[in-house]
């Protein structure tokens, strides 16, 4: 009697041992990394005076290459001047877009840069 | 079975989650943008398209062209992401020309528009979504307040400003004046304008 006692005390321990760690597991887990947004990679750019340059250039692949650096996800850019501003991505994936509208530098001109961002 | 080998089997688990915790990195990503993120960039370029206008000298129609240009392409640029962020401006090139635009999604009836302190007013019956108007007053230079009044109603999108009596976010820089929001009912704004 004393021995099953014994025996169901240690599984109980050992059920403990499980559930605790478990627990602190899912508490304490923090991401190794955070990776900034595809809109505040713009903002960066943007702030930088870069942007702006790039959209009155027409420098997508430069762009494309910052976002990428700032990122570290793949990715595809458009600098648009119209509304017309698609791009090819992938189909079996979970994409994500951002907008960014431009009114010009200097001069009054309207650009639409579009990201799309995937794993 | 003894006891002792359900303990062996809680220690065994415990290192196997242990070094699956090791082995997997856990990347986090930012949500994307934020509908106060487009309201900040939708604000930050219609003051630059301001800017830019009276930095070429445009004329107040040129400025007003330029603006509803942007206020539209902007507009029509969110709704492709499925929803609505909406505007609307007025602008003071100074004392005499005064322009009002309207990007709400709706028509704007009854706006008056008054300047103080003459008290002026001028009375727009409609403005439909997507048209403005420019006016003209006849002060032409002095301290003057610029008084916006409709009778469309909105909500104001929070955390962006404070709600009073009713108005929307509004922003104001120069002369200036922007309302912003997801538009459900109706919408007015009135704001002091110092040149």
């Amino acid at each position: 009697m004393v021995k099953g006692f014994v025996r169901t005390l240690e599984a109980v321990i050992a059920a403990f041992i499980v559930i605790i760690f478990i627990v602190n597991f899912y508490v304490t887990l923090k991401p190794q990394e955070t990776l900034p947004s595809a809109y505040s990679c713009l903002k960066d750019l943007d702030n930088k005076g870069l942007l702006r340059t790039y959209a009155k250039t027409g420098q997508e692949d430069q762009l494309k290459q910052d976002l990428g650096s700032c990122l570290k996800l793949n990715l595809n850019a458009r600098i648009c001047s119209s509304l017309d501003c698609s791009a090819e991505i992938p189909e079996n994936k979970n994409v994500r877009a951002t907008s960014y509208v431009l009114s010009g530098e200097a001069i009054y001109q309207k650009f639409l840069i579009r990201v799309w961002v995937w794993l | 079975m003894k006891g002792q080998v359900y303990l062996l089997i809680g220690v065994l688990t415990v290192l196997a989650l242990l070094s699956l915790r090791s082995l997997t990195p856990f990347i986090q990503t930012r949500p994307e943008t934020t509908i106060k993120d487009d309201f900040f960039n939708l604000r930050n370029e219609l003051v630059n398209a301001v800017d830019v206008s009276l930095l070429n000298e445009s004329s107040p129609q040129k400025l007003m062209d330029n603006l509803n240009d942007f206020a539209g392409f902007a507009r029509d640029a969110y709704s492709q992401r499925g929803y609505k962020l909406n505007s609307v401006y007025s602008f003071a090139y100074n004392a005499s020309r005064i322009s009002v635009g309207n990007f709400l999604g709706e028509s704007m009836t009854g706006v008056s528009v008054t300047l103080l302190p003459t008290g002026e007013t001028q009375n727009i019956p409609l403005i439909n979504d997507g048209q403005s108007v420019l006016l003209s007053f006849t002060q032409t230079q002095g301290e003057f307040t610029v008084v916006v009044n409709s009778n469309v109603k909105s909500f104001y999108y929070k955390g962006l400003s404070s709600p009073t009596d009713g108005s929307v976010s509004q922003y104001f820089y120069n002369n200036l004046t922007l309302g912003s929001a997801f538009i459900k009912d109706s919408f007015y704004f009135n704001r002091t304008i110092n040149k």
